[in-house]
């Protein structure tokens, strides 16, 4: 539950301390994480241009690494289109998500508001929303958002920028490694979810997204997410009745 | 398989951010509609953490398909 010491903030010390949230780690592995982005656009054939407007504009990494693999193929542009679309599909889950644990409805935004800060939503903002949670209350939680949200986007479009010229100066090999900080980052938090049911829905969809791959290629994340998250569902609901009890 | 002329390079970058703008412009619009508490909303959150989760564990297996020297020869011509 919110602790009571965030009860007394206004909402520009939320930002203030979202922000320095998002400096004590997650803005550098995200910055690192769009450098290694940038180095694999960079060795796909993108332009400098390119990369940039595709961080700016996508701004969810898995789409943007399955745009760039496929560009480096020259697959047509349905292609493209549909292995994005596929990739950043959980967007529309976690904006959802997100808009439900901030209570977007009940801060009265006109439409372009809202879908302006959900352009900034990609998973560690969202992730990281899931663990302020615990922490504010709700009506402090997009001000919190914003603040976090805006923050480690600076640091990953900074990361994108130097990612593209940094390859001159490091082996592409490591910078290839660095793509895997901010997965494991975000790995370890949301196995760390409040609820159990999503704990669970973490394990089952970790389990079936490497076990559907060799057949089902771009749609096994897809299939596990909408398999992984049901069964999590259905067992938490119906089985362990874990809804509404909170993991303490 | 062939390169990608200026207009079609950008028309990738166009249909990649369609391809994820979309999506979130239907969460906005779909959030309003499901009620906070509900099995549908509980629902929606299982399937995002597993499908975060199925994510995650796919770029890891990212493999640069491009010969290196060809990408580096349009990286030249692209940006100097």
């Amino acid at each position: 539950m919110a602790n009571p010491e965030f009860y007394a903030l206004n909402a520009s010390q939320t930002r203030r301390n979202a922000a320095i949230d998002a400096l004590r780690a997650p803005c550098y592995a995200l910055g690192i994480t769009m450098a290694g982005f940038s180095t694999i656009a960079r060795e796909s054939g993108f332009d400098f241009w390119m990369a940039l407007v595709t961080s700016l504009g996508v701004w969810g990494m898995p789409g943007q690494v399955a745009f760039a693999s496929l560009y480096s193929t020259g697959a047509s542009l349905f292609i493209i289109f549909v292995a994005v679309s596929l990739a950043n599909m959980r967007m529309l889950l976690m904006v959802i998500s997100a808009a439900d644990m901030m209570h977007l409805k009940s801060h009265n935004l006109p439409l372009w508001k809202r879908i302006f800060w959900m352009q900034f939503l990609a998973i560690t903002a969202w992730a990281n929303l899931g663990l302020a949670q615990q922490k504010y209350p709700p009506n402090l939680l997009l001000p919190y958002y914003q603040g976090f949200a805006l923050t480690i986007f600076a640091f990953g479009i900074l990361g994108t920028i130097f990612g593209f010229f940094l390859s001159d100066l490091l082996p592409p090999d490591i910078l290839r490694v660095v793509i895997f900080i901010t997965p494991i980052y975000i790995l370890l938090l949301i196995i760390n979810a409040r609820q159990k049911a999503n704990r669970l829905a973490v394990l089952i969809g970790g389990v079936l997204s490497p076990v559907f791959f060799p057949f089902a290629g771009e749609w096994a994340i897809l299939i596990a997410g909408i398999l992984g998250g049901s069964l999590a569902s259905l067992y938490s609901r119906f089985i362990a009745k874990w809804h509404l009890e909170s993991v303490q | 398989m062939e390169d990608y002329g200026f207009f079609q390079s950008w028309a990738a970058v166009f249909c990649a951010i369609i391809g994820t703008i979309t999506w979130r412009i239907a969460g906005v619009v779909l959030a309003s509609r499901i009620p906070a508490d509900g099995p549908v909303m509980g629902w929606v959150n299982t399937m995002a953490y597993a499908m975060v989760s199925a994510v995650l564990l796919r770029i890891g297996n990212h493999r640069p398909r491009s010969p290196p020297d060809r990408a580096w020869r349009r990286i030249i011509g692209n940006v100097h």
